[in-house]
């Protein structure tokens, strides 16, 4: 069963006219909804930065490896916990909601979607706390669209508050610092070109900054080889030390007969106070952030016959504040890139599934120097190109070709490296057979299994119905990182 | 006097803000906001391109 975005519009109105809820009952069922399933599922929770939503409009309409809503909570989950929380009864519910017929009654679906922008039902404070309740366990982060830095990310700002009356707002690039650096993210996906390499609205002309998590492709100003700093990378140039984000307290310790004094060293610019319970620290509460590297916590000792308390720092970084090189090591180490402008829905689909077969360590799979998987961005587009002819003076047979392209994976690479082919493009001067070079396909210098795969997939034992060089339009390279400004014109090959 | 925000707007594409003020005994509506809180600038990123690229670019603004 696929899910579309009018369906599921559909089942939020369908549910509430059938039950004829007012307005209350269905702030307590959007309450519901964002709340985190306990009951299993690995987390995900996927941002939106500079992006168009094409990469969830990919995703959304899976079909070949799986349909979203296999991936996402059942609603045979989902009724129950909605009913309780909107005093209803679950038969009623499940009733109006799906005609009695609920064919997801298995075990839990294997992605608790804890927030998607363009998914979510709750809007506002709401599902920003949604979001953060991510935080407090494994997650998986997904983002899309580019991460603009410039004027410290004021072009794209997404609500923070904490309440409908508070206005506080966070840079896109700070809220995609906040969840990676978290300890609890076990994962990043960069989910289409334009959050791993900056894509179309980091092109050339771009005045804002946009930038991929890896790479990015061109900056404004044009393209010059020292400008393809990726996030990562340009957050690692300029740290100057984690603010605090909270203080822990270890051991509350015993015996202090007066409030003992908390010192931070490492950095400055948080004054902390210890709170006491009885003759122990119970928490330490602080005012300001600072900046800090390897901070350490000191606690006045405890009198002649006590227990010294201890803390340590917990540190968050944000664009201001830069990354250390442990962080930057960390980071990089989780990112895997899924490009394509928009990736086909099996390459985000299979990554996603390919990780979770390997929680709870989520290893993530083989992947290039880009951080693209091998399994869908191994070879170039020639290697099973429809228009390909094959060179006549060649003694290759076509399963010679065949075989010269499989391609062995390793932790360091390909062992065997499939042809990069040199095109026949001069050697044919007709429009209308042959390779499209000549009409400017970028094929050669692409890497993506869409020859392979091909896209609108319809069943789920079919490739796809077509893909873009079939057309004869040729392809603009949109899984590369040099996208889209690397080999100049889409429609010329000049 | 009474402020609702909402932000960030759901299940759109794109991101858009609502601010609603209220004032009064009566709580009406005295301000009402609509923002939208991105901007990636393609009519810069267009300039100087060959033309026939424009639709493939620009068709990037939205992805539904």
């Amino acid at each position: 069963m696929r899910i579309t975005r009018r369906d599921f519009m559909k089942y939020c109105a369908v549910a509430a006219g059938a039950l004829g809820l007012t307005t209350t009952d269905l702030m307590k069922i959007e309450n519901a909804m964002a709340t985190r399933y306990e009951d299993g599922g690995t987390q995900v929770v996927w941002l939106n930065g500079a992006s168009c939503t094409g990469c969830t409009v990919s995703f959304a309409n899976s079909a070949y490896l799986s349909s979203v809503q296999d991936l996402l909570v059942p609603w045979a989950l989902a009724a129950p916990h909605v009913a309780t929380a909107a005093g209803l009864s679950t038969a009623a519910l499940v009733d109006a909601i799906d005609g009695g017929v609920l064919t997801d009654t298995g075990a839990n679906g294997p992605l608790d979607l804890v927030f998607m922008e363009t998914l979510s039902s709750s809007v506002g404070h709401r599902a920003i706390d949604a979001a953060k309740s991510a935080l407090t366990a494994p997650f998986v982060l997904c983002v899309e669209g580019s991460i603009q830095t410039d004027t410290n990310g004021d072009f794209c700002r997404i609500g923070n508050g904490l309440s409908a009356s508070d206005t506080t707002t966070i840079s896109f690039a700070d809220e995609v610092m906040e969840f990676a650096t978290s300890t609890n993210c076990v994962a990043i996906l960069a989910v289409g070109t334009c959050a791993s390499f900056g894509g179309i609205p980091a092109a050339k002309g771009s005045v804002t900054g946009a930038r991929g998590l890896i790479s990015t492709g061109k900056i404004s100003g044009g393209y010059k080889k020292t400008d393809t700093t990726g996030l990562w990378d340009l957050l690692k140039e300029d740290y100057i030390g984690g603010f605090v984000e909270s203080i822990e307290v270890t051991s509350g310790g015993s015996g202090y007969t007066s409030v003992p004094n908390v010192t931070i060293s490492g950095g400055s610019g948080v004054t902390a106070t210890a709170v006491m319970a009885g003759d122990a620290v119970d928490y330490i509460t602080f005012t300001g952030t600072g900046n800090y590297t390897a901070p350490v916590v000191s606690i006045d000792a405890a009198p002649a016959g006590g227990v010294n308390a201890t803390a340590v720092v917990h540190l968050g970084f944000n664009l201001s504040t830069g990354i250390s090189n442990e962080m930057w090591t960390n980071l990089l180490g989780k990112t895997v890139c899924i490009s394509g402008c928009p990736p086909h829905p099996d390459w985000i689909v299979g990554t996603i599934v390919y990780l979770l077969s390997s929680a709870p360590t989520f290893e993530p799979p083989l992947t290039d120097k880009w951080h693209r998987p091998f399994d869908y961005y191994g070879e170039y587009q020639c290697t099973n190109c429809l228009w390909r002819v094959n060179d006549p003076t060649s003694s290759e047979t076509p399963r010679d070709i065949e075989n010269n392209l499989q391609t062995k994976w390793t932790k360091g690479g390909p062992t065997t490296v499939g042809h990069s082919p040199s095109l026949y493009f001069n050697k044919y001067d007709s429009l209308f057979e042959g390779c499209i070079g000549i009409l400017g396909c970028k094929g050669r210098k692409t890497k993506a299994d869409c020859s392979y795969r091909r896209w609108n997939s319809d069943a789920l034992d079919e490739g796809g119905v077509g893909w873009c060089v079939q057309t004869r339009a040729g392809c603009h390279g949109c899984t590369d990182p040099r996208y889209p400004d690397g080999w100049g014109k889409f429609f010329g090959y000049k | 006097m009474a402020t609702i925000v909402v932000d960030p707007l759901t299940r759109i594409e794109g991101h858009n803000r609502w601010v609603v003020e209220a004032t009064g005994a009566n709580l009406s509506v005295t301000e009402a906001k609509s923002s939208g809180t991105l901007f990636r600038g393609f009519e810069n990123i267009l300039k100087t391109r060959d033309p026939r690229d424009a639709p493939q670019i620009t068709q990037r603004i939205c992805g539904v």
